[in-house]
């Protein structure tokens, strides 16, 4: 669970990881999973190895060992047999006896012989070399060799080691180990038993068995079938009780390779039974001697291994940065891009892949750039012809009645009236022209209202008078030309139609703050609660009606389209209370009306 | 600048790598460097030389130092058994940076006096354990002594006259022996005459009937002196020299107590180079006389085997 929890919790790192991490770790990763198991292969194939040598070299020098012992023990049969068939066999001992060959014999292998001594059944000296009697009080025949000669009498007798109790060795005390045979001995023709007894020199068998040393501080031993110590490197502690004498059942044990453990601890046993004697050579190593250098390999082995995983971190670091690098900067100015940047610089370095995306990525803004460009001033076209198509609502139809009211007039004689219209009517025209502008100061706004009041009250014979006034604050500030006189139209329609002479229409200019209102209110019918709910709503059809036509629907979008969705009209009406429209605009000076485009686009 | 900083870091650390690997091929040269200076120097201090019974001692104790990598230097005060030149030899020792010490000490003061002044080194006491801290690579004394009195008691059923003589006075070892000794004789109704000196032991050996030596240093002497006055006393004495064989193979020594001197002073060595007591050594004795020393297992102690 835990595991499958801690799965999760890489996989989702590693989705969210960057490039140039992912590379990093992933080529890290698998060459170091890759370095590990060829390090372990490496190393176990090299302990394997040492192990196998060791082990073979401990097998060739017991091997060596055991045929030097071999030989050296055959030697000393071959000695016996010489000694017993060339010397005993052919001589009568009741004529003579041999010593002087026995000399002879000793004396060729003296370095490796104590003395040779004949014994009669009874136990008497027959005859000895170096010596010529024995010790006062000695009894051979109750010695173990002596007994074990008469008894297997086929056989010849090795001893185990012990000290010489048969001659005065000029004060010394020596460890011998008995070659004993029964000898069938010739006094006067009658054969009599006897023992023929060749002592060897325990140290001639010590410096066989001392001399190799064991790889891995390995050492012999020797000993009898039984397991006795014939030979040990301790020999001395362990007859003084210092030290234990076999640590294994050597008998139980066969030929070959064991691995046992000695006092605790693992060793690698190898036994082999020294030919005739049946003696047993046993070597001992401690396994884990065995691997001794092995260790010094393994250590090697984690020490390149460490620097080998962190130089392959360190190169993958830098190569991945390397092919990551440009990738990175490039999604980096995709981002910037992506934020509304506008100076975004797309470098075309890295592997040519890359360099072709990020040029592709260039071309494609570059692209991107001059479409919106395109669009924004295709908008911007569209607007204007918008504006112009709006305002050019107004004329044609506000003109058509004008000039109808003042053929009317005429017709009727009202000269006086007819020229204050037409002259109303030019000042209207020169103020709508304003020399191209869509903005113009307030007060041309309001005198353009005046003027088309003028022009109207005449029409509509002084049914309702016109109050034009404008807070002192507003004084010096500009609006979008022609906003006013579409409503005055409707509210003079609409609302003074059914008026006797008492209608009333004031417009009035206001700031608060950053805001300019317009209000214009008349005292009309006003305006039933669903026709107020659609006059601003594009998905209604708008309604025809009387007059110019202008719908205050296209002033509110004129006002929009220029100074943005906040700004535009309000209506507040109550049935035959009246109606109020306010008209909502940014306070503009003359500075930021400057900035504003005349019409046909110029600035 | 930081970009920078980090590749230095990465890079030393990969210096510091390398330099590792390089270090690991000489792993073991580096991790077991046989020097001079981590052998441990112990000095040994016998009391005396002359009479050659430390011999298998020192064997041991040099199969001891190649075992355990120790390095021994053996010292005897010029004056034999003078616990004074003694003392002085050990603090010489310990001022010369000795790591341990294994001492046959002349009198229980000399190692009671150093353990004061030099506790951290480990001291070995053999022959007598004196106490005051040091490790005891000693036989049973007491016991020694009981078994030796036990043999002569068992030669002279009717009671007779004992001499016990102890050729080092000093020594609080041979002192445990021969108490011991003189107790089991006196219990067994033997007569029993203690001397230290050698002009003492010569005008008295005459009126005993056998003679107790717990050392065998004197041992010689005596034989020759008892030659040379033609006087026939049957010795009964301890140890491991080739003196102590011989007596028992002619005749002149009744009875050996003998142990191992090559198990001791193995033994001794060892526990110098541990430091620290390593619970009780046994020292295995036995009691050999003349008809016995061929028997297989009184031979394996009494003559010392191989080189």
């Amino acid at each position: 669970m835990f595991l499958r929890r801690m799965i999760r919790k890489a996989v989702r790192s590693y989705r969210k990881m960057g490039i140039q991490m992912m590379i990093s770790i992933s080529f890290t990763t698998v060459t170091v999973i890759g370095m590990m198991l060829l390090c372990g292969m490496l190393v176990l194939r090299f302990s394997n190895a040492a192990s196998a040598l060791q082990q073979d070299t401990g097998q060739r020098m017991i091997e060596q060992v055991n045929r030097q012992l071999d030989t050296y023990l055959r030697g000393m049969m071959q000695l016996s047999d010489t000694i017993y068939y060339r010397v005993l066999k052919n001589n009568d001992l009741a004529e003579m006896v041999p010593a002087e060959s026995l000399e002879l014999l000793y004396e060729e292998n003296r370095s490796a012989l104590v003395s040779v001594s004949v014994f009669a059944e009874d136990g008497s000296l027959v005859t000895a070399a170096p010596f010529f009697q024995l010790k006062k009080g000695v009894s051979p025949q109750n010695q173990q060799w002596f007994l074990r000669a008469l008894d297997q009498i086929e056989n010849q007798h090795f001893s185990t080691p012990y000290v010489q109790n048969l001659f005065d060795n000029g004060g010394e005390y020596l460890w011998v180990i008995s070659l004993s045979r029964h000898a069938e001995l010739t006094y006067a023709g009658e054969i009599r038993r006897g023992v023929l007894l060749i002592d060897l020199s325990f140290s001639g068998l010590e410096q066989i068995c001392r001399n190799p040393e064991l790889p891995g501080g390995g050492y012999f031993y020797l000993t009898d079938r039984n397991g006795e110590i014939i030979y040990h490197p301790d020999q001395q502690l362990i007859y003084a009780g210092v030290a234990n004498g076999s640590p294994i059942d050597v008998a139980s044990l066969k030929d070959g390779v064991h691995q046992l453990e000695v006092d605790g601890v693992p060793h690698q046993v190898m036994v082999k039974t020294v030919g005739y004697t049946g003696w047993k050579l046993v070597s001992l190593v401690p396994s884990k001697n065995l691997a001794g250098d092995v260790d010094q390999f393994r250590w090697f082995g984690v020490a390149l291994l460490v620097f080998v995983i962190f130089l392959l971190a360190f190169v993958n670091m830098h190569l991945s940065e390397h092919i990551s690098g440009p990738l990175r900067r490039l999604n980096q100015a995709v981002n910037a891009l992506e934020a509304g940047q506008e100076q975004v610089e797309f470098r075309q370095d890295g592997c040519i892949e890359v360099q072709h995306l990020a040029h592709s990525i260039r071309s494609m803004v570059s692209t991107m750039r001059h479409l919106m460009d395109d669009i924004i001033e295709q908008e911007q076209n569209k607007r204007r012809l918008e504006m112009e198509v709006l305002q050019s609502q107004i004329n044609p139809h506000f003109l058509y009645n004008t000039l109808d009211s003042v053929i009317w007039l005429t017709e009727n004689e009202r000269y006086e009236d007819a020229t204050r219209m037409v002259a109303a009517l030019g000042k209207l025209f020169r103020i709508s022209l304003s020399r191209g502008k869509v903005v113009i100061p307030l007060k041309d706004e309001l005198e353009h209202a005046r003027h088309y009041c003028t022009i109207q009250s005449i029409r509509y014979k002084e049914r309702f008078e016109t109050r034009i006034s404008a807070e002192p604050d507003t004084e010096n500030l500009y609006t979008l030309k022609l906003i006013i006189q579409p409503i005055l139209e409707n509210a003079i329609y609409h609302g003074m139609a059914a008026m006797d002479e008492d209608g009333c229409i004031s417009v009035h200019a206001w700031r608060d703050e950053q805001n300019l209102y317009i209000d214009v209110r008349d005292n009309g019918l006003g305006i039933p609660k669903e026709t107020l709910d659609s006059l601003l709503d594009d998905s209604k059809p708008m309604k025809k009606s009387k007059g110019s036509g202008i719908g205050v629907r296209n002033i509110h979008h004129r006002i929009q389209l220029v100074f943005g969705p906040a700004y535009g009209l309000q209506f507040f009406s109550e049935p035959d209370e009246g109606t109020l429209v306010r008209i909502h605009l940014p306070v503009l000076d003359e500075q930021a009306a400057e900035r504003y485009p005349r019409e046909g686009g110029q600035r | 600048m930081k970009r920078r900083h980090k590749n230095f870091i990465q890079l030393a650390i990969l210096a510091a790598l390398s330099l590792l690997v390089i270090l690991s091929v000489f792993f073991r040269e580096i991790s077991w460097p046989e020097t001079r200076e981590d052998r441990v120097e112990i000095s040994v201090l016998f009391r005396e030389w002359e009479s050659g019974i430390w011999t298998e001692v020192r064997r041991g104790m040099e199969k001891a130092a190649a075992d355990c990598g120790a390095e021994l230097r053996f010292l005897t005060p010029q004056e034999a058994n003078s616990a004074a030149e003694q003392q002085l030899l050990i603090e010489q020792e310990l001022q010369n940076g000795a790591d341990g010490l294994v001492v046959v000490p002349a009198s229980p003061e000399v190692l009671e006096n150093t353990a004061q002044i030099h506790r951290g080194v480990p001291r070995v006491a053999m022959e007598s354990a004196p106490g005051g801290g040091s490790f005891p690579v000693v036989p049973d004394n007491p016991g020694i002594g009981k078994m030796l009195a036990e043999a002569a008691a068992e030669d002279f059923p009717g009671g007779g006259t004992a001499l016990l003589v102890n050729p080092v006075p000093g020594s609080g070892g041979l002192w445990e022996r021969l108490d011991a000794a003189g107790a089991t004789l006196r219990e067994r109704g033997i007569s029993v005459l203690v001397c230290e000196g050698e002009q003492e032991w010569k005008e008295r050996i005459g009126q005993a009937d056998f003679c107790l030596l717990p050392d065998p240093a004197l041992l010689q002497p005596m034989l020759d002196f008892c030659e040379e006055h033609q006087i026939q006393v049957p010795l009964y004495t301890v140890g491991y020299s080739k003196d102590v064989a011989d007596g028992l193979e002619n005749g002149q020594i009744a009875a050996a107590v003998v142990w191992s001197g090559y198990g001791e002073g193995y033994q001794a060595v060892r526990q110098a180079v541990l430091g620290k007591d390593a619970g009780p050594l046994e020292i295995p004795v036995i009691l050999v006389r003349k008809e016995e020393m061929y028997e297989a297992e009184n031979q394996k102690i009494l003559f010392p085997i191989g080189n």
